[in-house]
C-alpha cells in the first residue's frame, strides 16, 4: 500500500512537471540555416519598400541600480538610403543625425542647444549605420555578427557581436519584426551585467514625404520637426 | 613713444572699461587667479558661521537616485554619457554606472568614502587611476562633503557668502547665496585654489520651479586634468 506521504510527493512532482513542461515547450528554437537565409531575403525584400519612415519611440533602460525601468521618449526618422535622425525629447533633449556619411550631434543643456564636436565619431557612425541597415531589412553582417532567428508569436532576429572588444559593451541585439514582417517593432540591446535597453517603435508613418532639411547639420540647433 | 600724456584723452573710457571689467573678472569662474576681493568682509559671528558651515549636510536628501546626462569635453572633443547614480549620504556610499548614450557601459564605480572602492572600466583611456582622480573626486565633492573643521567666512553686499578652508596646499571655497525672503542658503559654486590660483570649480544651477531644492545643471571644470563636465540632472527620490 502506498503511504499517504508518498502519494502526496508524487502529486507534487507531477504538478511541477505539468507546470514546468509547457514553459520548456514554448522556448523558441532557432530557425535552421536554409530557412534563415530564405527568411532574411524575404524580410529584406519587404523592408525595401520603405522609402521613408517616421516613428515615435519609447526607450526602456533596465539598470540593476534602479528597481524601475528608466523611460525616455522620442522619435526616429529614416529616409532611404542613408539618412537617419534619432531624437529624444524626455527626460533629456538630444538629436543624433546621420546624413550619408556625416554625423551631427546636438544636446539641449541649460536652456540651449549645443552642437557637439564629438570625439567618438567613428563608433557613433558605426552604430548609426547598423541601425540604418536594419531599417532597410539588411541584418546580415558576417564581419560583425553571428546571426540567428527565432519564430514565436513574431519573428526575432538575434545578432551576437563577434569581436571581443565589441562584446565588452554589447552581448547581443534582438530585433523584433512586426507580424507582417515588413518593419521593426522593437530593438533590445543586451548589455553586460544583465542590463538591457529596449527601444519600442509605435505610430509608424511609412513613405510620407520627408524634407531633406531635417537631416542637415549646418545650423547650431537641429531643424524642427513637426509632431505627429 | 607712448607716454602718460597719450592716455589722457582716453582716461574716461579707460575708467569705464575698468569699471565694467572688474565685475566680469570677479564673476568669471575658474579662468583667473582668485583672491578674496576687497568688497568681501569677514564674518566672525560663530553661530552664523556654524549655520552656514552645517548647510552642506542638508544640500541633498540622505538617500537618492539620479540620472545624469553628461557632456564631457576633453582635448577639445565632446563625448555624451548617461550616468545612473545612487547616493547614500549617511553611509557615505556612491554607486555610478556610466553608459555611452547609445548603450554600452563605459565604466562603473562603487565606493564607500575612506572604506572601499571598486572601479571597472571598459575603456583603456579611462583607467582606474584616472577615474579615481576625476570621477570619484567629483562625486565626493558633489555629494559627500562634510562641514569644514575651522572655516573662515566672508560676505559681500549681495548676500553671497564664501566659506573657506585650507586643506594642505588646497584652499576649498563654498559660495552660498541667501535665497530672497528665506532663511535658506543655496550652494552656487565650489572652488579649489592652489597658490591663490583656481584649479577646480563646480558651478550649480537650480531650476526655476517651486521644487528647485536640488541643482538641475552642474558644470565641473578641472584646470589641471583639462576636462569639463556639463551635467543635466533628474532626481529619483
Amino acid at each position: 500500500m502506498i503511504s499517504k506521504t508518498t502519494t502526496l510527493s508524487l502529486v507534487i512532482i507531477a504538478a511541477v512537471f505539468i507546470i514546468v513542461t509547457p514553459l520548456f515547450a514554448t522556448e523558441p528554437k532557432p530557425i535552421p540555416d536554409d530557412q534563415l537565409n530564405l527568411l532574411l531575403d524575404n524580410v529584406e525584400k519587404n523592408f525595401s519598400k520603405i522609402k521613408t519612415l517616421k516613428t515615435l519611440l519609447t526607450q526602456e533602460k533596465n539598470i540593476a541600480l534602479f528597481s524601475e525601468p528608466i523611460i525616455s521618449t522620442g522619435f526616429c526618422i529614416f529616409k532611404s538610403p542613408n539618412k537617419l535622425r534619432l531624437d529624444f525629447i524626455e527626460p533629456f533633449k538630444s538629436s543624433l543625425i546621420i546624413n550619408n556619411s556625416q554625423i551631427f550631434k546636438y544636446e539641449f543643456f541649460h536652456g540651449n542647444w549645443q552642437k557637439l564636436d564629438i570625439g567618438n565619431k567613428e563608433m557613433m557612425l558605426l552604430i548609426m549605420e547598423n541601425i540604418t541597415s536594419w531599417l532597410k531589412g539588411k541584418f546580415k553582417d558576417p564581419d560583425l555578427y553571428e546571426i540567428c532567428a527565432f519564430k514565436n508569436k513574431n519573428t526575432t532576429i538575434l545578432l551576437t557581436p563577434k569581436a571581443d572588444e565589441f562584446k565588452k559593451f554589447i552581448s547581443s541585439f534582438e530585433l523584433g519584426l512586426n507580424r507582417e514582417m515588413n518593419g521593426l517593432e522593437y530593438i533590445i540591446i543586451n548589455e553586460t551585467k544583465n542590463h538591457y535597453t529596449k527601444i519600442q517603435f509605435r505610430n509608424d508613418e511609412i513613405n510620407n514625404e520627408i524634407p531633406d532639411i531635417i537631416f542637415e547639420g549646418s545650423n547650431d540647433k537641429p531643424h524642427p520637426v513637426s509632431q505627429w | 613713444m607712448v607716454n602718460k600724456r597719450f592716455f589722457m584723452p582716453y582716461k574716461n573710457n579707460i575708467i569705464l572699461f575698468l569699471c565694467c571689467a572688474v565685475p566680469i573678472i570677479i564673476g568669471s569662474g575658474c579662468s583667473l587667479n582668485k583672491t578674496q576681493p576687497s568688497q568681501y568682509m569677514e564674518i566672525t559671528n560663530p553661530k552664523f558661521k556654524d549655520d552656514i558651515n552645517k548647510n552642506i549636510t542638508s544640500l541633498y536628501p540622505d538617500r537618492f537616485k539620479a540620472i545624469h546626462r553628461v557632456i564631457l569635453t576633453f582635448l577639445e572633443k565632446e563625448y555624451v554619457l548617461d550616468g545612473y547614480l545612487f547616493v547614500d549620504r549617511p553611509s557615505r556610499e556612491v554607486k555610478l554606472i556610466a553608459q555611452n548614450d547609445l548603450g554600452g557601459i563605459i565604466f562603473d564605480v562603487h565606493f564607500i568614502k575612506n572604506v572601499e572602492k571598486t572601479i571597472h572600466s571598459n575603456i583603456s583611456m579611462l583607467g582606474k587611476k584616472r577615474l579615481e582622480k576625476s570621477v570619484l573626486r567629483d562625486l565626493e565633492t558633489l555629494y559627500l562633503e562634510e562641514p569644514f573643521p575651522s572655516p573662515t567666512l566672508f560676505s559681500d553686499h549681495h548676500k553671497n557668502f564664501v566659506l573657506s578652508q585650507k586643506e594642505g596646499p588646497i584652499t576649498k571655497e563654498l559660495i552660498y547665496k541667501q535665497i530672497n525672503g528665506q532663511v535658506r542658503y543655496q550652494l552656487n559654486e565650489i572652488r579649489h585654489l592652489e597658490n591663490k590660483k583656481c584649479v577646480y570649480t563646480i558651478s550649480l544651477k537650480y531650476g526655476t520651479g517651486s521644487n528647485n531644492l536640488y541643482p538641475e545643471f552642474i558644470l565641473i571644470q578641472d584646470i589641471n586634468m583639462k576636462y569639463k563636465l556639463q551635467i543635466n540632472v533628474r532626481y529619483v527620490i
